[in-house]
């Protein structure tokens, strides 16, 4: 027997030893035969920024293969957050839309982005300085809010000058540089 | 910040039937306090603990169609509990292998099934969490990935339910 027909010949005998099937028609297993699996869940997402993680399972890719996506621009708006060497990155969950569904409109410049994450903050208003707290950028921003503090201790967000911060009150930052952040950030 | 209205946000497909807490965080716009709340009233009906150690150490993943359901305003159907189950264990694996007359599923198919890494997964089978089917080996390369007999990862599902 020449070295194909060997290697034919283990597969039928692998192929024949492990039968795949639906789980509902084994008597192995006491399940019922009527389940189906329907079509793919659609998710809404509330809060404008996503991890890596959400992109995985949505595309069932690992992180490397998104990551990859992201740095391509195939999923362009991602940002990292990170303080430190580690990435922390966050998708527009908009993008990830777009990618699974190109019909749907496509987020076309950094203000398109700036205003779906905040979308209250973009009108500037003469004399006024928008500010925000940290609290909110967190929540949309989708870390912890002790990142935000940390952030902002960094240097990378700015405290609006004389805001209060201790326990219980959100301290306040100036949204100028939460964007400005933003745009030094972007990945790609 | 005022709400976004729920027509112009970004709707997602997921292929994996399990997502984790903080995605559901992200989705809800809710704290991850809430979220737990909310599949330890029942409403977020399928959730589990797939840490390593069952006690204290929490790994959540919700099942995706719960999710979804949830932000459907979508009823339980009507079935028993016991098919309620079933019918989630088959959203998570719709299909086994039959090798010698027992049912089994590849550790592979579960850390991507669960979203967790081959350790993980395999760390619960020496730990006899998941069993190992008999005179099953890890080797490298395709289908290298050791079989697990498909029972113990049901019975797994139905004591590390989050209720």
């Amino acid at each position: 027997m020449n070295k194909l027909s060997k290697n034919l010949t283990a597969v039928l005998v692998v192929t024949s030893a492990m039968a795949v099937s639906s789980w509902g028609q084994s008597s192995n297993c006491n399940m019922p035969l009527t389940i189906h699996a329907g079509a793919l869940p659609q998710i809404t997402f509330r809060a404008p920024l996503v991890s890596v993680n959400v992109a995985c399972a949505a595309l069932e890719l690992d992180s490397r293969a998104v990551v990859r996506l992201i740095e391509s621009r195939a999923l362009p708006w991602a940002f990292d957050l990170a303080l430190e060497s580690r990435r922390e990155i966050r998708l527009l969950a908009a993008s990830l839309h777009h990618f699974q569904q190109p019909a749907a409109p496509r987020v076309g410049s950094f203000a398109e982005a700036i205003e779906i994450i905040f979308p209250t903050m973009t009108a500037a208003r003469v004399g006024v300085v928008s500010k925000i707290k940290a609290i909110q950028i967190a929540r949309r921003f989708s870390v912890k809010g002790d990142h935000v503090l940390r952030l902002g201790d960094a240097g990378w967000l700015s405290f609006v000058p004389g805001t209060k911060r201790h326990a219980g009150i959100s301290p306040e930052i100036l949204f100028s540089s939460v964007s400005g952040f933003l745009r030094r950030r972007r990945i790609a | 910040m005022h709400p976004t209205p729920d027509s112009s946000l970004p709707q997602i497909t997921f292929k994996r039937p399990l997502v984790n807490l903080w995605t559901a965080v992200a989705a809800l716009d809710r704290s991850s306090y809430e979220v737990l709340a909310l599949i330890e009233e029942g409403r977020l009906r399928f959730a589990w603990n797939i840490a390593l150690r069952g006690d204290g150490q929490r790994d959540v993943r919700i099942l995706t169609q719960s999710l979804f359901e949830f932000q459907n305003n979508q009823a339980a159907p009507s079935i028993s509990a016991d098919e309620d189950f079933q019918r989630a264990v088959k959203l998570i694996f719709p299909a086994v292998s039959h090798t010698r007359g027992v049912a089994t599923v590849r550790a592979a198919t579960i850390y991507k099934k669960f979203s967790v890494s081959s350790c993980h997964v395999l760390s619960l089978a020496e730990q006899g969490t998941l069993r190992l089917l008999a005179g099953t080996v890890q080797r490298p390369g395709p289908d290298g990935s050791p079989q697990i007999e498909f029972n113990s990862v049901v019975e797994f599902l139905a004591r590390r339910r989050m209720v």
